[in-house]
């Protein structure tokens, strides 16, 4: 019905408004879900450091900040990019769509290469101390929401070529591009609670 | 209300076609029959567990069970009844009956539905699969690490519990996040949310609670399966890991998750008693906001299952006096059902007998609780027999006795045939009786200082004549729900007879034949008020026209 | 108090412990466990005072609410009473305010007491599956008995070297958990001389069900007397036999986890046998010490406490004389 258009407009419009409505609140709740579940898992990091005046990344020094740092701005830049992509849609233009689609996917494999290579070359190990388990379980964690967004960026885009979306219809690409915003908005409170503080 | 019965010519499908149409259903009423026969399977599993438990209990040094066997039996049977019966047959209700109770065809996604049962089904036989592969889990169903850490449980039955659970974990909430999706968005036209069925309101908290506290056990089990498997430290207090840190985790989950229990109970309860009253449930929307903050109070309440951990003063202060704030909600839920029984006409057909039996049987449960929420009492009693005498208060005269009644309520809607009264009858009496022996010297038992999770106990301190009498209660009840389940498969094979709305209730499950037919409703109807079908029956006395 | 109230709690507390067994939580021996079983009475009593009310309106409505024969017409229809809601709301609020009330003054009437150079102070350390007793302050090591003299604050710090176990002499006190990695702390003090059975009480594993103890409550000469005695190091025996047993075990296996002091036994996983025959009960508990379970349990442990650790040392039937005339020295 996407590609031939002539549906009956009202009935047919009440319905896909009715069904988006429904994979937006699933998103949702969704997302509440996941919350408790990186809430936990933060919250169990922060109370095992509580009882650890030594924790290996205090008084980090700025350079070993670096690449996680970089990293961090090529994930801001990447939900940048996947806003461009829902805004462009919103406004008919699927080109536009498809290029900032793909440039937030790109985005994306950068900042997971860059943590691939931080991890192998920052000489920690999930088994060390208390420590390293921590840090590899949340990041770990992150990198498989990553994937995950990926993959809904690749279907997104993939469907964007073949002219499924239109101005009115593009609940899969706001599904994606929400989903992202969480990720890169999880990435960046741990960040800050790995990392920073 | 009988209608005719129109005698079609029987055709028989071919088995093979009929099977298929099982396992590849999406219709939520034939997952909820799976999600409740399956459930009901294991919760025999789990009894037979519990028999074996209470043989091995009747008198001092069993040698019936050794200690390996029995801490595999008081695991699986808590395992079991929580994971595998409780929780799937109440999703197996609200599967079936949401739907119908908010005029929809089906839930919001079927597919996913479907996924649901087939992952809790995985879960459970993967679980009891351990029995044949080296032994049951046998840390409790509340696996306390550090125990749980490889050092002190060799082989692999703890992982078996881990991915087990962690199976459940994602086939619960998949199955949430369908059934809030589904109330929020299919419900009827004119079906306001203060016009929803009672159910649905607590099938709703209920997926709402699932939803935000299953995470934690998921965060609680995935760091201990990295302990066991890839050497991590989280509860590993050696190397800077937190034996404590287990149990927050848990009890964030732990708690709520009773009200996960509880609460579609309570909504049950809440759509039988006035419909055997002839009367609405009596203020109904305290009763609504009474499951909601029902729900939210339960994420704050969950350290007062540690009260003896050597927590700071300050956090035993909070802890109590939460855990006293949510008794107050589920007190009003209870003076809510004797609002609606007073100036009723009340029937004792077997589901009111059931309800009732669940009002006093939970407000037993209910006191015992608040005894437990006082922190010195609770350095006494926790971890005792008394709270296991609690527990089953709630859990068994509690949550059972309702699901019992929602099974003796909706089985003719679901099969178009009757139960037996007279047998039905007799299960109630003795499953009454039974439970009140089974449980009630347990509190005693607590009291003279038993503590859980024994295998044995010694001659001569003074607990063998209640162990006895609760092993003879474990009897009676046993036999109860054999005759409930004679009941149940005599009652198929009665004739179709039931008709439509056999018990003069009030809501939309009840305007369609019994079985409904497959899409469920011919027309979604429109609704005015909470009592549809009341209204259509009895015009004079209409809700819509008391402004409901 | 007044004297009314403390003569009532006093017919309540005997007829509640009257029917129950000899040890339960209101036989108390403590001013902490008489404190904790005052409270639990008084809620008892407002237990049953709810439950006569609610229970009861439940079986007066169900009596006169029953439906008559074929009277079909449907009873008045009543959605709701907003004052009666409100009622039946504000009143269980009332009632949990005053039971935090009086779970705060409990709280602070057993709180332990600022430690004092008079204390007693005993390290509780749990084990799988038997509670190590150590007086730091007295150079005592023993096992499986707590022996404290009577009017004393005797202060505890708890810890494990395994798993989470919990302390709990009902007639004493309620539990606290022994935890690894961190220490708790509970005190215990007793007016009445008498000796106190207690039990952990959280799940352990195999032989949770075996590691009881006992809180032994002596004058303060007797305690003086017993921790002298305990102080000492092992007597030499001279008797033949008892040294070839000595040899036998210190020198053997056994040493690898017992400790005697005075002997090359040094042994820090299993409890400290230097005044092994000074105790009542071995095993945890398991069973009371006499020469033919001494016995039993060298020769087969596993059959009296399966899963226990040292099941896999099993004393050779020829060994055996010798070992109990030595153990029989460590008084």
């Amino acid at each position: 019905m996407n590609r031939t258009g002539l549906a009956s407009p009202s009935s047919s419009a009440r319905s896909t408004r009715r069904s988006d409505q429904t994979a937006r609140v699933a998103l949702l709740v969704t997302l509440g879900s996941e919350t408790f579940f990186f809430g936990t898992l933060l919250a169990a990091y922060l109370y095992m450091r509580a009882g650890q005046p030594d924790w290996p990344l205090t008084h980090a020094p700025l350079a070993r900040l670096a690449i996680p740092g970089a990293n961090t701005l090529v994930l801001l830049a990447s939900a940048l990019t996947a806003y461009f992509a829902l805004r462009s849609v919103r406004k008919g233009r699927i080109s536009n769509l498809v290029r900032w689609l793909s440039v937030t996917l790109v985005l994306g494999l950068v900042f997971i290469g860059g943590q691939v290579f931080e991890y192998t070359s920052n000489g920690m190990q999930p088994a060390d101390q208390a420590f390293g388990g921590v840090f590899f379980t949340l990041m770990g964690f992150h990198a498989l929401h990553m994937v995950a967004g990926i993959l809904v960026m690749v279907l997104a885009l993939l469907r964007a070529r073949l002219g499924d979306f239109t101005s009115r219809r593009h609940v899969a690409v706001q599904i994606g591009t929400w989903f992202w915003f969480y990720v890169v908005g999880v990435w960046v409170v741990l960040f800050t609670a790995l990392y920073l503080v | 209300m009988a209608t005719q019965v129109e005698t079609m010519p029987r055709v028989r499908t071919p088995l093979k076609e009929q099977f298929l149409d099982w396992v590849l259903t999406t219709d939520h009423k034939k997952i909820g029959i799976l999600y409740l026969v399956t459930a009901f399977v294991f919760f025999l599993v789990g009894g037979i567990e519990a028999m074996l438990i209470r043989v091995q209990l009747a008198g001092p040094n069993g040698k019936i069970l050794g200690p390996d066997l029995y801490n595999q039996m008081f695991t699986m049977h808590g395992t079991t009844m929580v994971f595998l019966a409780a929780m799937p047959l109440a999703v197996g209700f609200g599967n079936y009956f949401v739907p119908l109770l908010i005029g929809a065809r089906d839930v919001a996604f079927p597919k996913l539905n479907a996924l649901s049962y087939w992952l809790f089904l995985s879960g459970g036989l993967f679980m009891n699969s351990s029995f044949l592969f080296g032994g049951a889990p046998d840390a409790g169903w509340f696996a306390y690490a550090p125990l749980t850490e490889r050092a002190f449980s060799v082989g692999s039955r703890m992982d078996f519990w881990v991915l087990g659970v962690m199976l459940l974990g994602i086939a619960t909430t998949i199955g949430s996040i369908n059934f809030i999706v589904t109330d929020l968005q299919l419900r009827a036209p004119g079906m306001t949310i203060s016009r929803t069925p009672i159910f649905v309101w607590a099938n709703f908290t209920t997926s709402f609670i699932a939803v935000f506290a299953l995470p934690a056990l998921v965060t609680a089990i995935v760091l201990l399966l990295l302990d066991r498997q890839l050497g991590t430290h989280f509860y590993n207090v050696q190397e800077g890991g937190n034996a404590v840190l287990w149990q927050h985790l848990f009890w964030f989950f732990g708690h709520p998750e009773v009200y996960i229990l509880i609460l579609p109970a309570f909504g049950i309860v809440s759509e039988v008693i006035p419909v055997f009253s002839r009367k609405p449930l009596f203020g109904f929307m305290t009763v609504a906001f009474s499951s909601i903050a029902i729900g939210v109070i339960s994420f704050t309440v969950w350290a007062h299952h540690m009260f003896s951990t050597g927590m700071s003063t300050a956090s035993l202060y909070f802890f109590s006096a939460d855990s006293f704030l949510i008794g107050v909600p589920t007190g009003v839920k209870v003076f809510a059902w004797l609002g609606t029984m007073w100036g009723g006409k009340l029937r004792f057909k077997t589901p009111m007998l059931f309800s009732i039996g669940f009002v006093s049987m939970f407000l037993i449960g209910g006191i015992s609780g608040i005894h437990v929420a006082v922190v010195p009492v609770d350095w006494q009693v926790t971890d005792t027999y008394y709270v296991v005498s609690h527990l089953h208060y709630v859990l068994f005269g509690g949550m059972m006795f309702a699901l019992f009644a929602g099974a003796y309520y909706w089985f003719p809607k679901m099969t178009g045939r009757l139960m037996d009264e007279s047998l039905g009858k007799v299960h109630f009496w003795l499953m009454f009786i039974g439970m009140n022996l089974l449980f009630l010297p347990q509190a005693i038992l607590g009291l003279e200082g038993m503590p859980r999770r024994v295998y044995t106990y010694p001659a001569g301190v003074g607990w063998e004549l209640e162990n006895l009498i609760s092993t003879v209660g474990a009897f009676i009840v046993g036999v109860s729900i054999l005759i409930y389940a004679v009941n149940l498969v005599q009652s198929l094979r009665k004739p179709p007879t039931a008709g439509p709305d056999p018990w003069d209730a009030f809501t939309l499950e009840w305007t369609v034949s019994s079985p409904p037919p497959d899409h469920n409703f011919a027309e979604i109807p429109t609704v005015r008020s909470r009592r549809p079908l009341w209204d259509q029956k009895y015009p004079e006395l209409a809700d819509w026209k008391a402004h409901r | 108090m007044s004297f009314l109230k403390k003569v009532l709690f006093v017919i309540m507390g005997l007829s509640l412990s009257g029917c129950l067994a000899p040890v339960n939580i209101f036989n108390t021996a403590s001013p902490i466990a008489a404190a904790e079983s005052r409270l639990f009475q008084i809620i008892l009593v407002m237990s049953l005072v709810v439950f006569l009310i609610v229970d009861g309106g439940l079986v007066f409505i169900l009596i006169r609410n029953r439906s008559r024969g074929d009277d079909q017409t449907p009873p008045r229809q009543v959605y709701e009473n907003r004052l009666l809601e409100a009622i039946w709301t504000g009143i269980p609020i009332l009632i949990v305010v005053v039971l935090f009330i009086l779970t705060v003054a409990t709280m602070r009437a057993v709180a332990a007491p600022v430690r004092s150079a008079n204390d007693v102070v005993v390290n509780v350390v749990g084990h799988r599956w038997w509670w190590e007793f150590d007086y730091p302050g007295l150079g005592i090591k023993t096992a499986n008995e707590l022996h404290m003299p009577v009017g004393t604050n005797v202060h505890l710090d708890l810890t494990s070297v395994d798993v989470i176990h919990s302390f709990w002499p009902p007639q004493l006190s309620g539990k606290f958990d022994a935890i690894p990695g961190q220490t708790n702390t509970m005190w215990l003090t007793s007016d009445v001389v008498g000796e106190y059975p207690g039990q952990c009480a959280e799940f352990c594993g195999l032989q949770h069900a075996h590691m009881g103890f006992t809180v032994v409550v002596e004058s303060k000469e007797d305690f003086l007397a017993w921790a002298s005695a305990q102080q000492q190091a092992a007597a030499q025996p001279e008797e033949a036999l008892a040294q070839q047993g000595q040899k036998l075990v210190t020198e053997g296996i056994c040493a690898g986890c017992h400790a005697i002091e005075g002997t090359n036994a040094k042994g820090m996983n299993g409890p400290n046998l230097t005044h092994l025959y000074s105790r009542k009960i071995i095993a945890g508990g398991a069973a009371p010490l006499t020469e033919e379970n001494l016995a039993a349990w060298l020769r087969d442990s596993e059959a009296m406490k399966p899963g226990n650790l040292m099941a896999n040392v099993r004393v050779q039937e020829q060994h055996l004389p010798a070992i109990l005339a030595y153990l029989r020295t460590l008084k």
